[in-house]
């Protein structure tokens, strides 16, 4: 298999729950290996255009290529966390049980996890921190710690490409770091996106923004300005760059 | 208690009964474990007073139209295999929907059996027995279709424990996973189904959301994985069936009932017996 040259490829797509649009018109390519960070305003079209990368939604209009391949037959490469707040968080599973079902598709059609994959499972454990916690049961864990069990699952697939919404939804600031430095070191081999409300730190993390609010433009990080990210949101936002913060000053 | 022990030996009818109550407690707690981690109790509810339909059918086609082969928990087979597939495929599609449609074949399930029934000769007893079970009168060709339908439930729970536990977690990611979540779903409640009319058979199929669900959740209490959940309501279930045949046989009281009576006591003590632990417990945390 030939690699592609883009790992996200966005061609005019358009798409509309029932008569709303929420996505217009986007036309935007990904690079593999960027650290790509979703933002905009609530309601904006982050997740569905999430969802449109992963093929759970169909575009009506426009093409879409991820990994060199439609959504749908690329999703089983990619690695996703979903938000939190759907599951039930008294589910009758240990942290390792949750991790394993990042192995379907994969591992046998039916019957037990292989070895291999309890290998996987433990390895993607370790990467985020809570292989000492893997027979801890689901309930038994914080919701950061939970959090971080679903991108563990994500990881356990071995993905090329990692799509993770709302990762730091949960976490506090300190763990929120040490998750973006973990994420760092994987995006060494793979691609990450990202989808965060926390727009401000946006420069910090990320190479690369996709800014969302029913159009949809890209930036590199390093040119984003405030103006930008305030006409999005319709309010003032402050954008901080890494080199702002590490010389004491906010962007003005 | 005594005269029940001493008659063990002796009556056939008890022996079959005790039977069908262990055998049938291994697929409830399996099934049942499913049910209640995935909080689908109303839809299991649903896909059992549909088996009245099944039921009534079959034995309208046996008595009045003379298929002599065709015995009322064949009926309640299919019917509880059709009304799974028909609920499922209404989960999966009209979400909002869900609740108005499996009241709806809740209801028209039970009025057709009703109908049936009463155009067949000898309303009274049958009726009775297929609403609040009668484990006493467990015939052997019974005996026989619930052991089968049991390992049946039993084998398909077990090797497809794994996407079943995904698809009932985290639906979405299993399909990205490349899971067929529909099929998984439909498979799942087909075998609920198929619990179910085993259950029909130890307690009736108005007492049978109570077995299925009350040990798995009295388990899913003290177990805090899927198959820890299932072993120990397997065993909680097989506890009260035989209790349940044991404390209601002096007394002649009705079996099914007195089952399902110790199972709601013990969920009771549970769930008080952890209001009385569980503050202790916040303080650790």
């Amino acid at each position: 298999m030939t690699e592609s040259e883009w790992a996200i490829k966005f061609d005019e797509v358009s798409f509309a729950y029932d008569r709303e649009t929420v996505v217009d018109g986007a036309s935007f390519s990904i690079a593999h290996r960027d650290f790509v960070g979703i933002i905009g305003p609530n309601g904006g079209g982050k997740s569905t255009l999430v969802k449109l990368m992963l093929g759970v939604l169909k575009p009506q209009k426009g093409t879409i290529e991820v990994l060199g391949h439609t959504p749908h037959r690329a999703c089983r490469r990619i690695g996703y966390m979903p938000q939190n707040s759907h599951l039930d968080p008294e589910f009758p599973v240990s942290a390792l049980d949750v991790v394993l079902m990042g192995r379907l598709g994969i591992t046998s059609a039916a019957g037990p996890y292989r070895p291999s994959d309890r290998q996987a499972a433990m390895h993607a454990l370790d990467e985020v921190g809570l292989a000492d916690l893997a027979n801890r049961p689901l309930r038994a864990l914080s919701g950061g710690q939970r959090q971080r069990v679903l991108i563990a699952r994500a990881l356990a697939g071995e993905p090329e490409l990692l799509i993770l919404d709302e990762p730091t939804a949960n976490l506090d600031p300190a763990v929120q770091d040490d998750l973006y430095d973990q994420l760092r070191e994987l995006n060494k081999t793979i691609t990450v996106v990202i989808v965060s409300h926390d727009v401000g730190f946006v420069s910090l993390y990320f190479k690369t923004a996709i800014c969302v609010s029913r159009k949809v433009h890209t930036h590199s990080t390093r040119d984003l300005t405030n103006q930008q990210v305030t006409d999005m949101y319709g309010r003032e936002v402050r954008l901080i760059h890494r080199d702002n913060l590490e010389t004491g000053k906010c962007c003005d | 208690m005594i005269e029940f022990v001493e008659a063990i030996g002796q009556n056939a009818l008890l022996q079959n009964a005790l039977l069908v109550g262990v055998i049938a407690s291994v697929a409830c707690g399996v099934m049942g474990s499913y049910v209640v981690a995935r909080r689908i109790s109303y839809i299991a509810g649903g896909i059992a007073h549909c088996t009245l339909g099944g039921m009534g059918i079959a034995r309208y086609l046996n008595r009045v139209v003379g298929w002599a082969w065709l015995q009322p928990l064949h009926g309640a087979v299919l019917a509880a295999v059709i009304a799974a597939i028909i609920i499922g495929y209404v989960s999966l599609r009209a979400r909002q929907r869900e609740d108005t449609v499996i009241s709806a074949l809740w209801a028209s399930g039970m009025a057709i059996g009703i109908l049936f029934i009463a155009r067949t000769p000898g309303y009274g007893e049958d009726l009775m027995s297929y609403l609040f079970g009668n484990i006493l009168l467990v015939s052997t060709g019974d005996l026989y279709l619930v052991a089968a339908l049991d390992v049946f439930v039993l084998v398909l729970g077990l090797v497809f424990y794994n996407r079943f536990l995904a698809v009932c977690y985290d639906a979405e990611f299993a399909r990205l996973r490349g899971v067929n979540v529909e099929f998984y779903y439909l498979l799942l409640l087909s075998l609920v189904a198929l619990t179910v009319v085993v259950l029909v058979t130890v307690v009736g199929l108005v007492l049978v959301i109570a077995l299925l669900t009350l040990p798995a959740a009295i388990s899913s209490h003290f177990m805090s994985r899927l198959w820890q959940v299932m072993l120990v309501a397997i065993v909680i279930s097989m506890l009260s069936t035989v209790a349940g045949l044991a404390l209601s046989y002096g007394p002649q009281l009705p079996p099914g009932a007195t089952t399902i009576a110790i199972c709601a006591g013990a969920y009771l003590i549970t769930i008080l017996g952890k209001k009385v632990v569980a503050p202790r417990k916040n303080v650790m945390n």
